[in-house]
């Protein structure tokens, strides 16, 4: 069947079978590899994606299901070639990564929770990042690295003597 | 020695390697598209022990399937890589139509 998917800001009109997943037609209809398939069944939330600003699992929800709805992946959260966004950058300063695979699926989660409540508390990190695993880093860093570009992103229209 | 020989010692160090998966951009296998690749699918016996008399019923077009490999076939073919294939299912016979 023929949809349209408005992704990154771009529509793209493309033929798929209805039961393909938003994941897999986001990987191998639109090469954009950056949300990954882990476990494909909800568990591990590595395959997250924004859909209309809300975190969800692009491997439980069919192409079809999305027409209409402006979808974000990771490569849409960078904003210019070579540049990162705060919480990307916090991710390499803070070490919030090691392998890498669930690192997408994180920053779009801390995207989603930081365009909602931008003073968020450890807790409302952790609870937000509570349906993505990684096998890794162990969190700590995870959360320090949101915590790091929620404060920077708050502080960023402060003067400089007021910043912290 | 001189202060400049530490110059990396207590210093916060960023690893080179994180912008590319910050980004999306980490290149793992399963990101790698090769001409003519296909997927497998494992399809697991419901029965605890049984007897294989025919496999049918999965020719949906949609699925484009290409092949149905069973356990002798995968030793047949492996026998070059392992010298010896060891056969773990000795009493099996089966025909694909």
């Amino acid at each position: 069947m023929r949809i349209r998917l408005t992704v990154n800001g771009t529509e793209n009109t493309l033929e798929v079978e209805p039961r393909t997943t938003l994941l897999d037609c986001l990987r191998e209809h639109l090469g954009l590899k950056g949300a990954h398939a882990g476990c494909e069944h909800g568990v591990c939330g590595a395959c997250t994606v924004l859909f209309d600003g809300v975190a969800v699992r692009s491997c439980l929800m069919f192409a079809p299901q999305a027409e209409g709805t402006p979808i974000t992946t990771i490569e849409g959260v960078t904003p210019g070639p070579g540049e990162l966004s705060p919480l990307q950058d916090a991710f390499c300063e803070t070490h919030g990564l090691q392998c890498g695979y669930c690192t997408a699926a994180m920053i779009l989660v801390a995207h989603a929770l930081l365009a909602d409540n931008p003073d968020p508390s450890r807790d409302d990190i952790v609870e937000a990042i509570s349906g993505n695993l990684c096998r890794c880093t162990g969190y700590a860093q995870i959360v320090e690295a949101i915590t790091l570009a929620a404060d920077r992103i708050r502080g960023s229209n402060r003067p400089s003597e007021l910043r912290r | 020695v001189s202060a400049g020989h530490y110059r990396f010692v207590s210093t916060d160090r960023r690893v080179r390697g994180d912008r590319r998966f910050v980004a999306g951009k980490g290149r793992f296998v399963a990101d790698i598209d090769l001409p003519n690749t296909k997927h497998i699918a494992l399809v697991t016996c419901p029965h605890a022990a049984a007897r294989i008399i025919s496999i049918g019923g999965v020719s949906a077009p949609s699925l484009r399937l290409s092949a149905i490999v069973i356990i002798s076939d995968v030793t047949i073919a492996a026998a070059p890589w392992l010298g010896l294939a060891v056969n773990r299912w000795p009493t099996q016979s089966l025909t694909l139509r």
